[in-house]
């Protein structure tokens, strides 16, 4: 079961998608999907919804044109079926207003620019524990 | 390094600096509109997380340091100080898409790097240290 939890992956650069989803894989993912900013992103995940396949999962890059991530978790997080959908941020470095400001608006856990497979991997398991899913697959 | 990765990511990086570059074009032709200098910020943001994590080092260093330029640039509307920062940004777009184009991003020449990243660290210093801490530059 844990293998198929839906993620998606949003990030502003095609290749860093590409990054991430490679990881998600190792870890045993096999039901990845993404989208390019916040704004197609939030297309995804109603769509998901209408469709039967919600979101179960989400790891999101920060500085994306349209709608950035905070944007994005703060819309979800307003929106009562999709307010619980765990959300990992990517920020592009440690700024703690930044950090604050994503705390405040309910995000699950943060992970900073540039992470190795191994920290990546961590804070997947934290989020995953924190909201009661089973840890990574492999 | 994952080869098909990082071919990916030298093609992105090459038209997304081009994209920065039209930008900053685009500001300097008429330097009205300083959300021009945030849209660059997010375009070489995008860049430098990636840059990073893949450790290209010669992309990382100085596209972070033009990001905390260019949203800085962008909240002082300073025109004197901005058509500086524009010139000198648009001169580091062409260094780093020269080393795009001969294939040279990790045989840079450590010299001419380090002159760059002095330029934008002088650059940057014109800037109030308030403004600085925003950015973390
Ligand atoms: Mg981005």
């Amino acid at each position: 079961m844990s293998a198929n939890l839906r993620i998606l992956v949003i990030d502003d650069m095609a290749v860093m998608r590409k990054i991430v989803v490679k990881q998600l894989e190792t870890m045993g993912y096999k039901n990845i999907e993404t989208a390019e900013n916040g704004k197609d992103a939030l297309q995804k995940i109603l769509d998901g919804v209408k469709n039967n396949s919600p979101v179960q999962f989400i790891v999101s890059d920060w500085n994306m044109p349209e709608m950035s991530g905070l944007e994005l978790l703060k819309a979800l997080r307003s929106k009562k079926p999709l307010a619980d959908i765990p959300f990992l941020m990517v920020t592009a470095e440690g700024e703690k207003d930044q950090i604050m400001a994503a705390i405040q608006a309910g995000v699950t856990n943060y992970i900073v620019k540039p992470f190795s497979p191994a920290t990546f991997k961590e804070k997947m398991d934290l989020v995953l524990k924190k909201v009661g899913l089973p840890p990574t697959p492999a | 390094m994952d080869k098909e990765i990082f071919q990916d990511f030298v093609n992105e990086s090459e038209q997304t600096l081009a994209q920065a570059k039209i930008l900053l074009g685009k500001y300097v032709a008429s330097p009205v509109d300083v959300k021009v200098l945030s849209d660059v910020g997010i375009l070489v943001d995008r860049v430098y997380g990636t840059a990073a994590t893949l450790k290209v080092e010669s992309m990382s260093a100085l596209c972070h340091k033009m990001k905390a330029i260019s949203y800085m640039a962008a909240q002082v509307d300073n025109r004197i100080l901005n058509s500086i920062v524009a010139g000198t940004m648009l001169s580091v777009l062409d260094y780093l898409l020269d080393l795009v184009k001969t294939n040279a991003l990790l045989t840079y020449d450590k010299n001419i790097h380090s002159q760059m990243v002095q330029r934008l660290d002088i650059l940057s210093s014109k800037f109030s240290s308030d403004l600085r801490k925003t950015v973390a530059s």
